[in-house]
């Protein structure tokens, strides 16, 4: 610490200010009272000049009073020049009692005249003495006679000199005194604050963090039951940080472990995620696969049909000709009608296998964007209805679709709708028991509030209310473990809010579940 | 009715005269308990009906309208104010006490009185007594010149020698005062207001301190300021005296004159008498004591 932060941290210390404020009020003090002292003594000193002086006047009257009613001004004179023998006495006055100057006689020097004290008596009759008539009487007079008066102006020679030594005195012992009390007040300062320095070193080492220190309590004054007070706030504080730590580390813990199990469940989201995807490119790839075959079979079902076309007159005439010949196991007159129903059913089976193929490929490859205003709401149906029959593993789900005449073709995205169609009726069938059972759909129109109408009912086993209240959440599902994402109805919502429509779901334990959408005939697409 | 009106006003005009129907005024200049003395041996004597009119308890009396209208047989004054007031009656006999101005001037015929100094032989016995036989004396001839013949008499026939020195107004008193200083060894104070006063009775005890001189005065007031002896004037017997000539007035007599008081009293300071080295021993003779 270098000697400027010392001085500079001893001038912002309690002792110094304590002392500094001690030593300034005692220096105040001292020099009031040293200033009231002197100039008490000088009015003593001024006072009994001025007494003196009346003393002296008073005896000057006493002892002119006869020549002075006598008017003997020779022996006023006599009685001036024998005052002005005195050192102080500077000139007296005698006045006849009507004011008349009898006498006046001073001395002829330099003194200050602003400085002589000037005292005036009255010359009265002795009070003893008495006139004829009260001395016959006995009836005193209560006011004695005025005579005349003397002035006496008396010089204080010794008042200045005097004055200067009272107040050096005077100042030199107010300044022992104010250093005295001033070093007692250091020592006893020192040993007051001792208690506040080790209780202030104390906290500036708490105040760093550390809590273990103790302050060394060795009295029971005020700082002393301080530094007990702020010892016990340390212990708290070591004890609470003692907490906070383990709290902490139990926290990181928890955090710890919570981080890790959400990570796996948002690994395995991801990995559902990425099986999805994988799952539509597969598809996509799986419909070019197919595609390829199921061309070429309808190319040689064409031909085929073209041949049976061609060869039937000359079968017909063999037959005619020949009578009924076996074709493949079957009499002539059978096989040529089962063969026409071959060739119609490759035709069509070619076909469906086309349309299964193209759905797959619009579905897996997108589209999903494109809002027409001439949407068949019964081809979504039909058209999500017919992906989910060609997934062999709900065969055992039977689906009873009725729809009203009338409805009108709505405004939308066909695939974001049949993707819609598709994700409830997959929930429908999760939601039945051993994959059996019926999902009956419903579509009609709204007139009154121009509306499509679509009822999804399964005969399930319902949605509990917990459920039910988080059933639009993204990655919440039942079903996680078995391959759910928890997105199927979050993404249904959000198309149908696409489509500014209304999805709703009526469902109790046990008893199946009602999906109801609600989709507006027309609408302009969510940007 | 008309003998109920003349009744009415008889009352009236003479119920408040037999009232005020007595034998003396009294009239003092002030009130005073030397006066009250004085009326007290008046009244010890013989009862005279009286009325007391204090002239400093009015601003302005008219007494000779009280004496009119009452007609009293006697007007008894107390005090030189009372004497003054009274002046102006012509006709009322006036008794005049305590008043020092009864021997300044010729008075009415009506006025008579009881003077208010001693018998000069009084003092001269003291002064034999104290062994003075120059005796300086001050005096205004206007006021007690009258006394002074007497004085020189009566200390001529005692062997003593007056130095006499006249004073013509207070302010001389000091001069003629200090013109004694190796002339006298003894010292005369008399009621003399020109002398006297309360100005210069002190340069009498100073100038007699100052030269050892014993000091004859006139009232016992002066005994604590270092006279050596006093006669004083009993005013009870004053009283007496005066009653005593009330009742002559009273009763027709004529004669109009201004008399001494009857009894006096002789009282020295035995302190001063020791001091100046004066036996009491034939004091103790011809008077009465005074010790502080």
């Amino acid at each position: 610490m270098t000697l400027r932060a010392m001085i500079s941290g001893f001038r912002v210390s309690f002792g110094f200010k304590l002392f500094a404020i001690f030593t300034i009020l005692t220096a105040l003090t001292t020099f009031i009272f040293t200033i009231l002292h002197i100039s008490s003594e000088i009015n003593d000193k001024r006072t009994a000049y001025s007494e003196k002086a009346l003393i002296l006047a008073t005896n000057l009257a006493e002892n002119a009073r006869l020549p002075l009613y006598a008017e003997n001004l020779e022996m006023l004179r006599l009685q001036i020049k024998s005052a002005l023998r005195h050192p102080e006495i500077h000139k007296v006055v005698f006045s006849a009692a009507d004011g008349r100057l009898l006498a006046d006689i001073g001395k002829q020097d330099d003194f200050n005249h602003t400085e002589l004290i000037t005292k005036t008596v009255a010359v009265h009759s002795a009070p003893q003495a008495e006139s004829v008539e009260s001395a016959l009487t006995g009836n005193r007079s209560k006011s004695p006679a005025l005579i005349g008066s003397v002035t006496l102006e008396l010089a204080p020679v010794g008042l200045a000199h005097l004055s200067r030594n009272i107040a050096i005195k005077s100042l030199g012992i107010a300044f022992i005194f104010w250093g005295l009390v001033a070093s007692l007040a250091y020592v006893g300062l020192r040993k007051a604050t001792h208690s506040f320095n080790a209780l202030m070193n104390g906290i500036e080492t708490m105040r760093a963090g550390n809590f273990a220190v103790r302050i060394n309590v060795d009295s029971d004054d005020e700082a002393g039951r301080a530094a007990q007070a702020v010892n016990q706030l340390a212990a708290t504080l070591q004890e609470r940080d003692r907490e906070n730590a383990r709290l902490h580390e139990e926290l990181v813990a928890a955090l710890r472990m919570e981080v890790q199990e959400e990570k796996k469940q948002l690994m395995a989201k991801l990995i559902q995620t990425n099986r999805m995807t994988s799952l539509g490119l597969l598809a996509s790839s799986m419909a070019h696969e197919i595609n390829n075959p199921n061309g070429a079979i309808r190319l040689a079902n064409q031909y085929l049909s073209r041949a049976c076309k061609d060869a039937m007159p000359l079968l017909q005439q063999i037959a005619a000709e020949e009578g009924d010949f076996n074709l493949g196991g079957l009499p002539f007159s059978k096989a040529r009608g089962e063969m026409a129903n071959c060739i119609a059913t490759i035709e069509r089976s070619c076909e469906r296998i086309a349309h299964v193929i193209h759905d797959l490929r619009s579905y897996s490859l997108g589209e999903r964007n494109e809002f027409r205003n001439d949407v068949d709401i019964k081809e979504v149906i039909t058209g999500a209805m017919t992906i989910v029959r060609s997934h062999g593993k709900y065969s055992g789900m039977t689906f009873y679709y009725d729809a009203t005449t009338g409805i009108p073709p709505i405004t939308g995205n066909y695939h974001q709708l049949e993707q819609v169609m598709v994700n409830l009726f997959l929930n429908a069938i999760q939601a039945t028991p051993d994959g059996k059972g019926q999902i009956t759909v419903y579509s009609g129109f709204d007139s009154v509030n121009d509306e499509v109408l679509i009822l999804v009912r399964d005969e399930g086993e319902g949605i509990s209310p917990e459920n039910l209240k988080h059933l639009i959440e993204p990655f919440y599902s039942t079903r996680i473990d078995n391959g759910g994402s928890g997105l199927g109805l979050f993404v249904t919502n959000f198309i149908v809010s696409a489509h500014k429509g209304q999805l709703e779901f009526t469902s109790a334990q046990g008893a199946g579940t009602t999906v109801t959408i609600r989709l507006p005939v027309h609408q302009s697409p969510s940007p | 009715m008309r003998y109920l009106i003349f009744l009415i006003l008889t009352c009236a005009t003479l119920l408040p005269s037999l009232a005020q129907a007595y034998d003396v005024l009294v009239v003092q200049s002030r009130r005073d308990p030397a006066y009250d003395e004085v009326l007290k041996g008046f009244r010890a004597q013989r009862h005279l009906s009286e009325r007391i009119i204090v002239l400093s308890d009015y601003a302005d009396t008219d007494i000779v309208r009280i004496v009119r209208e009452d007609n009293p047989g006697l007007v008894l004054t107390l005090g030189d104010s009372a004497l003054t007031a009274a002046r102006k009656l012509r006709l009322t006999p006036v008794l005049a006490l305590m008043s020092l101005g009864i021997h300044k001037q010729r008075w009415s015929d009506n006025i008579c009185g009881i003077g208010m100094f001693a018998s000069a032989e009084r003092y001269m016995e003291i002064f034999k007594a104290m062994k003075v036989n120059r005796v300086g004396v001050l005096h205004n001839p206007a006021k007690s010149g009258w006394y002074l013949q007497e004085a020189r008499h009566a200390a001529q026939t005692a062997g003593i020698e007056l130095v006499i020195r006249e004073v013509r107004e207070p302010r001389e008193t000091l001069a003629q005062l200090a013109s004694l200083a190796g002339k006298v060894n003894g010292l005369w104070m008399l009621p003399d207001t020109t002398t006297v006063t309360r100005e210069t009775s002190e340069a009498y005890f100073r100038f007699a301190q100052e030269h050892s001189l014993p000091l004859a005065s006139f009232s016992v007031a002066y005994l604590g300021l270092g006279a050596a002896a006093v006669v004083e004037i009993d005013l009870v017997q004053l009283g007496r005296q005066a009653n005593d000539m009330a009742v002559m007035m009273l009763h027709g007599g004529s004669d109009r004159y201004v008399v001494k008081p009857g009894k006096t009293s002789v009282k020295a300071n035995l302190s001063v008498l020791k001091h100046l080295g004066i036996s009491s021993a034939n004091f103790e003779a011809s008077s009465n004591y005074f010790s502080e």
